[in-house]
């Protein structure tokens, strides 16, 4: 019996939709910040783009397309957990004849997995649609532009988990005060490359949001109540 | 014979409200337990505490000999649960949720819930989420027998459904858990449909068990007693319960024999003494009191 197997199917058959949906959007997103960087080369001296890229590492990508790598995550983090919340169906779950720490980590895991598959498939596509028009520079730019929010979209998945699984309404409103707080430290460096100097504290949150998860679902199962 | 539950000296407050002090009972193996008790006694409760979703503020309850608190995942395979509204993971079909759960459990019998599933009027294509309270109740019922367990815990099993389904309900659980020796401890509003199942009764009060034994003799022994006197009756006796005027007659409930109860209020001066036989909702109502 491959219990990992049945959660995934699980949690598949869950998401499936709003999986499908957000690769629609990943592919509108890829055609759209094209479209976008194509009018700021055409709109502006390709000379003062070019100091922008190369001197001040600043990325010419489409501004909404972080928030695509941000919000997403996001998506499939309520979906997936809030479904359990209606009429307490997480009991079920928890009922499964595994430990509550490997079902917790298995649906995690399934979250993780989809949200950095399809970030990634996301930021190959880009590079390979942007490859072909821009110079290397230019695509080194926007990827590195991107990768915080990739990890924010990860910690943001788990803060969705640890929101949603709280069963208290006044927590569940502190731990969305407080991830809206960590996640803001996500996009504090988001110009050029700065936030390399703060990697190891979005790691750390990210580790955080884990344990944070964790915590939530210990005190479903533990019965806490309003 | 072996104790499949065993709780002892559950005491559990919400806030500052008492459910319970002290509350002990036990279920043997092969019987079925039915938990009654008015709205708010803590009935759904004890179920939350027996599977584990709610930590009592003291006692403990263990389920196989194991503390729930600490369950090994073997021993929940051994646990079939139903949830108050036959709830399940409404996403599935038909076919998923059998696809899904039977990767779970070693004992699996497939067949079972087909057969369940053959006898509505779905397609096993069809979401859980399109089926009536009826169709879910008999998913979660043939996902229930598929899984085999040994002790089956079903919280307000007739929530939902209509005379029909209630009945197909009863009489389904009724032949499995005789068949195969499976002890089920279960809730529900419609006493009618325990008594056609249950073994035992345990009756909640707020706070603490008013009566644990058979269904049988809680039939068989609690009487309705009527009688006329001419004065205002102020009588404290645990051997009498409820006593109240019902328009020109009085009425008690006793589980005490007719001579006894005669005894007792002999020097009351009561005429027409009268016992009748109570079905189990009756007898409820004797023990909790209309109110």
């Amino acid at each position: 019996m491959n219990f990992f197997k049945a959660i995934f199917y699980k949690e598949w058959i869950k998401s499936r939709d709003m999986v499908l949906l957000i690769l629609t959007m990943a592919i509108l997103a890829i055609v759209y910040t094209f479209i976008d960087t194509a009018y700021i080369f055409r709109s502006k001296e390709s000379i003062s783009i070019w100091l922008a890229v190369i001197d001040r590492k600043i990325a010419i990508t489409s501004v909404y397309l972080p928030y695509f790598f941000l919000v997403t995550p996001m998506l499939i983090g309520a979906l997936q957990y809030a479904s359990e919340m209606v009429n307490k169906r997480f009991k079920l779950t928890l009922h499964l004849p595994l430990a509550e720490s490997r079902i917790i980590a298995y649906m995690l895991a399934y979250g993780i997995g989809v949200v950095l598959t399809i970030q990634i498939v996301t930021i190959l596509s880009l590079v390979g649609v942007l490859s072909l028009y821009y110079p290397l520079e230019f695509v080194y730019a926007a990827v590195m532009h991107l990768l915080p929010f990739v990890l924010a979209g990860v910690a943001g998945y788990l803060f969705v988990a640890w929101i949603t699984l709280e069963p208290i309404w006044r927590r569940r409103v502190i731990n969305t005060l407080y991830s809206v707080v960590a996640l803001s430290l996500f996009t504090l460096g988001s110009i050029g490359t700065d936030y390399i100097y703060g990697l190891p504290l979005l790691v750390v949150i990210v580790g955080m949001a884990v344990v944070c998860a964790y915590l939530s679902a210990s005190r479903f199962k533990d019965g806490a109540q309003n | 014979m072996e104790k499949v539950i065993e709780c002892n000296k559950v005491t559990h407050y919400y806030g500052e409200r008492l459910i319970y002090r002290d509350l002990s009972f036990d279920v043997q193996q092969g019987r079925i337990l039915g938990l009654l008790g008015k709205n708010g006694t803590g009935k759904t409760t004890i179920i939350n505490i027996l599977n584990g979703y709610l930590k009592p503020k003291d006692g403990v309850c263990s389920i196989f000999g194991e503390d729930i608190t600490s369950m090994q995942p073997q021993t929940k395979a051994r646990i079939g649960l139903l949830l108050e509204g036959h709830v399940q993971h409404s996403f599935f079909n038909v076919q998923q949720i059998e696809k899904f759960y039977s990767q779970f459990f070693k004992q699996w019998n497939r067949d079972l819930y087909y057969e369940l599933i053959k006898r509505l009027q779905i397609t096993q294509t069809q979401k859980l989420s399109t089926m009536s309270c009826g169709q879910r109740s008999q998913v979660a019922l043939g996902l229930l027998f598929a899984q085999n367990p040994d002790l089956l815990i079903l919280d307000d099993f007739s929530m939902g459904l209509d005379p029909g389904y209630r009945r197909l309900f009863v009489e389904y659980l009724r032949e499995y858990a005789t068949a195969e020796k499976k002890t089920i401890f279960l809730t529900s509003h419609i006493i009618q449909d325990m008594e056609m199942l249950i073994d035992d009764c345990m009756i909640l009060d707020y706070g603490s068990i008013l009566t644990h034994q058979p269904t049988a003799d809680i039939i068989n022994n609690f009487k309705r007693y009527s009688f006329k006197a001419s004065q205002d009756i102020t009588i404290k006796d645990a051997r009498l319960w409820n006593m109240e005027r019902v328009g020109s007659e009085w009425e008690c409930y006793s589980f005490s024999p007719e001579q006894e109860v005669a005894s007792l209020l002999s020097h009351l001066h009561v005429e027409d003494l009268e016992a009748s036989n109570l079905s189990l909702e009756d007898a409820f109502i004797g023990l909790t009191g209309k109110y």
